[in-house]
């Protein structure tokens, strides 16, 4: 058959025209009747919403341990630390500042030293990296600086413990378990000519 | 129903029901129709126009006016369903009312829908011609079939079947021609 001859016989093709009522009506009820057009109950809403608010709620209590909580406790930290009648004399004296906190192992850790040592300015990514004093990274070519870590306890809202550093040139030779902790005593309870700092 | 009437029509019809019932009044016989000479199959013919309004319905939201109209988005939907009736291979084969009969079928009523299956299979039978032509349409791939029904059995012009199946005009006609010269050669 020629290929116009098919274009004519498909052309002048009787197709079946066939009806199916109560295929029609019964397919017409369920569209109408499908949950798509259910209005929603203040339950459905709640059992459509309560999934979303539990992962919205999670997402919050995260961010607020993981972010929020953390940087409140550096501004206490710090806040805590400058008000120590033992830290603002020792500022005062050798004309030290802070110059970064540190969390670990559940404790708060604040780092004084010269104010100096924060022109390097840059944080590594070894040691108590977050300090903000950084040296430069070689030893041979560092500057040499100490100063003192502080241990502040913000339950009591005070500098539990210090620790000094002794000529440190890079902050990754600092670790905080080879430092001798002293307690200090709670401000009220001991005298400030006391305390040895120094 | 002119253009602006059914483009309202299918605003409402997203959360309206009456809505909705307009446009599968509107669409029913043309979309089961075009389902039924696909696939030649009463049975699959109502489950897939069944598929294809549930899916119209869920994915209303989605229709834009812009790319489409809506008799082409209709039967867009209704191809890929009979597409993938294809390739599931869920062929089920008709049966006639002396069949039935033969093992002891009676029909119930005018309105039981076995009863119902059976006429529309009657009637069916009568096109000859058309179920000697469609047994060859169905083996050529999917593509051609398509081109083939929507251009001679639904008589869509070739603006309306390259909106359907979303290709260009000029790739419908090649493919029209080509189809045309696959079921030549089947002949």
């Amino acid at each position: 058959m020629k290929h116009e001859d098919l274009i004519k016989k498909l052309e002048n093709l009787k197709t079946p025209e066939i009806e199916f009522p109560g295929h029609r009506q019964s397919l017409r009820m369920a569209l109408l009747n499908s949950v798509h057009f259910k209005q929603r109950t203040v339950g459905d809403w709640a059992k459509i919403l309560a999934p979303m608010t539990a992962a919205v709620a999670l997402i919050v209590v995260m961010a607020f341990f993981n972010v929020i909580q953390p940087q409140l406790q550096i501004a206490r930290a710090k806040e805590i630390a400058r008000n120590d009648p033992h830290v603002q004399a020792l500022i005062e004296e050798y004309k030290l500042d802070i110059a970064g906190v540190k969390l670990r192992d559940g404790g708060v850790f604040v780092l004084l030293a010269l104010p100096m040592a924060e022109t390097y300015g840059k944080s590594t990514q070894e040691g108590l990296r977050i300090f903000r004093g950084v040296l430069s990274p070689s030893p041979s070519e560092g500057e040499l600086f100490s100063g003192y870590i502080l241990k502040v306890d913000l339950l009591e809202k005070r500098v539990s413990e210090f620790g000094e550093i002794d000529e440190v040139t890079a902050l990754r030779d600092i670790n905080l378990e080879d430092i001798d902790f002293v307690k200090l005593e709670p401000a009220e309870t001991a005298a400030p000519e006391e305390a040895d700092l120094g | 129903m002119d253009l602006s009437e059914e483009k309202e029509l299918v605003r409402q019809a997203q959360k309206a029901p009456d809505a909705f019932a307009k446009l599968y009044d509107q669409y029913y016989l043309k979309i089961f129709g075009y389902v039924l000479r696909r696939t030649a199959n009463l049975e699959a013919a109502q489950d897939i126009t069944s598929e294809t309004f549930f899916n119209a319905l869920r994915r209303l939201w989605q229709f834009r006016w812009r790319n489409i109209s809506f008799s082409s988005w209709l039967y867009k939907i209704a191809s890929n369903e009979i597409n993938q009736y294809f390739r599931k291979a869920e062929y089920k084969k008709s049966v006639s009312l002396e069949e039935l009969q033969e093992q002891g079928f009676e029909p119930i009523s005018p309105n039981d829908p076995q009863s119902e299956l059976i006429e529309a299979q009657e009637k069916l039978k009568q096109h000859q011609d058309f179920l000697e032509i469609q047994v060859k349409i169905v083996r050529l791939p999917a593509k051609y079939q398509e081109v083939i029904s929507l251009r001679f059995f639904e008589q869509k012009q070739i603006k309306e079947i390259s909106e359907i199946l979303g290709k260009k005009e000029g790739t419908i006609k090649s493919l029209l021609h080509r189809a045309v010269e696959k079921l030549r050669e089947a002949d």
